[in-house]
């Protein structure tokens, strides 16, 4: 992940992202926390202001909603297994090489594919609990396996509340 | 609170810092603080890039304040006339001296009791202090060997358990030294777990005291031993099960709720779990480091030791910070500074400055723990 450039404190909340999604992305940037060391390159120091955090963290949630809006689109019952997880990996790491601004709007457009995608609540929970799955087993590419399943559960639990909060 | 409380919260977290890795560094840490502090508000202001007087690297500062990364070389783009140099500043009293100084406030003539602490603070810093802690897990260890595995692993629990919590209370082993002990008491275990058993030679050189300066050198070297002997995959086990017991305890440290107990009880209790979290992580690290220093890994292997043994430093240095900032917030006032902060930003509408703030405070540095997140919020 590249350090961003802006590093000052926003002074102002001019993002174009929903307030819904910007909660999301902070309970998972909060869920990170100490082992953000464990998501990114070994030669790579985390110690910044919570900039970096938000990217990481909206970089996963992009990756889930990526996902959720493959696996949705898939023939029913089939399921994904590998090619979901070699889809949300490349998706996390295209994330990481765009732009702050870049990844707002990258997530913006993912959450509204993934909401358009209409599924009865029992189908949704059944792809989220595997595209939390696929997400885990991407993100524990780089971490250890626990920390992969918590912070995939954190942000599967972040996904749901704005996909379908009937099913959270 | 008592006055005399408050003294002994101040020596609790003066000491903590104090032994959290070793005295030597942790004086580093203080004095390069205080010189920090020396700057003016508008040098000390969020952006700024510094170097310490005659050291080289640089250090960036970022905006939220309380964090810096260091960068050997001045990336492209920053004007090295604009670094701050922290100058060098002489006759800062060390955290010995302000512990010693605590306890002679409260005991102007110092009884047996503060007598034998400040005895303790002598010889943890004292040149002979490695030395006498390798040969007492040295010499205890090899007379447990003789009488078995179980034997072995007894001891090495007990000694963990007793040196861990009070040795490092009273000063008599540094955290660094706790953390090798835990990694052998951790390697005893797996390598008498492990299938196949591992070559009966492998185990006496745990406590081979012979060409090492100290316990942890001891233990890096039987780190290597262990590699050498077909045995990584059980060190590594090893280093996985402190790795684990360090992330739970941290998260029960941030989980922890104050209950009855007085605020400075509570934060004194909530960094004293920091600073047990922190020494696993410091175990963590150091057995990564040792197995890196085998010389047969795979490129995969080392690739992965490294990124575990980077992880473990991220976390280490979080807590490792917050128990330096205890100290520098033993008054509140490093609270009241945030609480200001954070209600300047949200009277103006800023709430991702507000937000910004505490998800630092809270989430990335782990100043308080999650309890007081909504306290600090609401300005009480």
């Amino acid at each position: 992940m590249e350090i961003p450039a802006e590093t000052e404190i926003p002074d102002k909340d001019d993002s174009a992202m929903t307030p819904q999604l910007q909660q999301a992305r902070i309970a998972i940037a909060s869920e990170i926390g100490p082992d953000v060391g464990e998501f990114t390159p070994a030669d790579e120091k985390n110690l910044l202001g919570e900039v970096a955090f938000l990217a990481m963290a909206g970089s996963f949630l992009t990756g889930f909603f990526g996902g959720f809006a493959k696996a949705a689109g898939e023939k029913s019952g089939e399921r994904l297994g590998s090619v979901l997880i070699d889809f949300i990996s490349k998706k996390l790491h295209g994330e990481r090489a765009l732009s702050p601004d870049e990844q707002s709007k990258s997530l913006d457009a993912a959450a509204s594919a993934a909401k358009q995608v209409a599924l009865t609540p029992e189908m949704t929970a059944a792809i989220v609990v595997q595209v939390e799955k696929a997400l885990a087993a991407a993100l524990a590419q780089q971490a250890e396996s626990d920390v992969a399943d918590r912070v995939a559960a954190r942000v599967r639990a972040e996904a749901v509340r704005i996909l379908a909060p009937q099913v959270a | 609170m008592e006055i005399w409380d408050r003294k002994a919260l101040a020596f609790a977290a003066l000491q903590r810092l104090w032994v959290a890795y070793e005295p030597e560094f942790a004086e580093d840490q203080w004095r390069e603080a205080f010189a920090f502090g020396a700057l003016s508000n508008q040098q000390r202001a969020p952006g700024h890039w510094y170097q310490h007087e005659g050291q080289s690297g640089y250090i960036q500062y970022y905006a939220v304040g309380d964090q810096g990364e260091f960068h050997a070389e001045l990336p492209a783009g920053i004007d090295e006339s604009s670094i701050v140099v922290i100058p060098r500043i002489e006759g800062i009293p060390s955290i010995y001296d302000r512990m010693k100084g605590l306890l002679l406030e409260t005991s102007p003539t110092p009884g047996p009791a503060v007598q034998s602490m400040l005895d303790d603070m002598d010889e943890l810093r004292g040149p002979a202090h490695a030395r006498r802690i390798k040969f007492e897990i040295a010499s205890g260890g090899s007379e447990s060997l003789h009488a078995g595995k179980d034997a072995l692993i007894g001891f090495l629990n007990d000694k963990l358990q007793k040196l861990s919590i009070e040795g490092l209370g009273q000063s008599r082993i540094t955290g660094v030294e706790v953390a090798a002990l835990m990694l052998l008491d951790s390697l005893s275990r797996q390598l008498a777990a492990a299938t196949p058993a591992p070559p009966s030679s492998l185990i006496y050189k745990m406590f081979d005291p012979t060409g090492v300066p100290s316990l942890p050198e001891m233990t890096a070297r039987f780190i290597g031993d262990c590699f050498k002997a077909g045995m990584g995959q059980a060190a590594s086990a090893a280093f996985d099960q402190i790795r684990k017991g360090g992330d739970g305890t941290l998260a029960a440290a941030r989980d922890m709720t104050p209950g009855d107990m007085h605020p400075g009880l509570y934060l004194d209790a909530y960094y004293a779990g920091l600073q047990q979290a922190g020494i696993r992580f410091l175990a963590v690290r150091w057995g990564w480091l040792s197995a890196l220093m085998f010389g047969g890994l795979t490129d995969e292997d080392r690739e992965r030791f490294t990124k575990r043994a980077n992880s473990a430093e991220e976390k280490l240095v979080r807590m490792n910070s917050a128990l330096m900032y205890a100290v520098q917030d033993l008054d509140g006032s490093r609270y009241r500074e945030k609480q200001k902060v954070i209600r300047e930003a949200r009277e103006a509408g800023l709430a991702a400055k507000a937000d910004a703030v505490l998800f630092n405070v809270f989430d990335s540095q782990m100043f308080y723990p999650k309890a007081l997140r909504d306290v600090l919020n609401n300005g009480a």
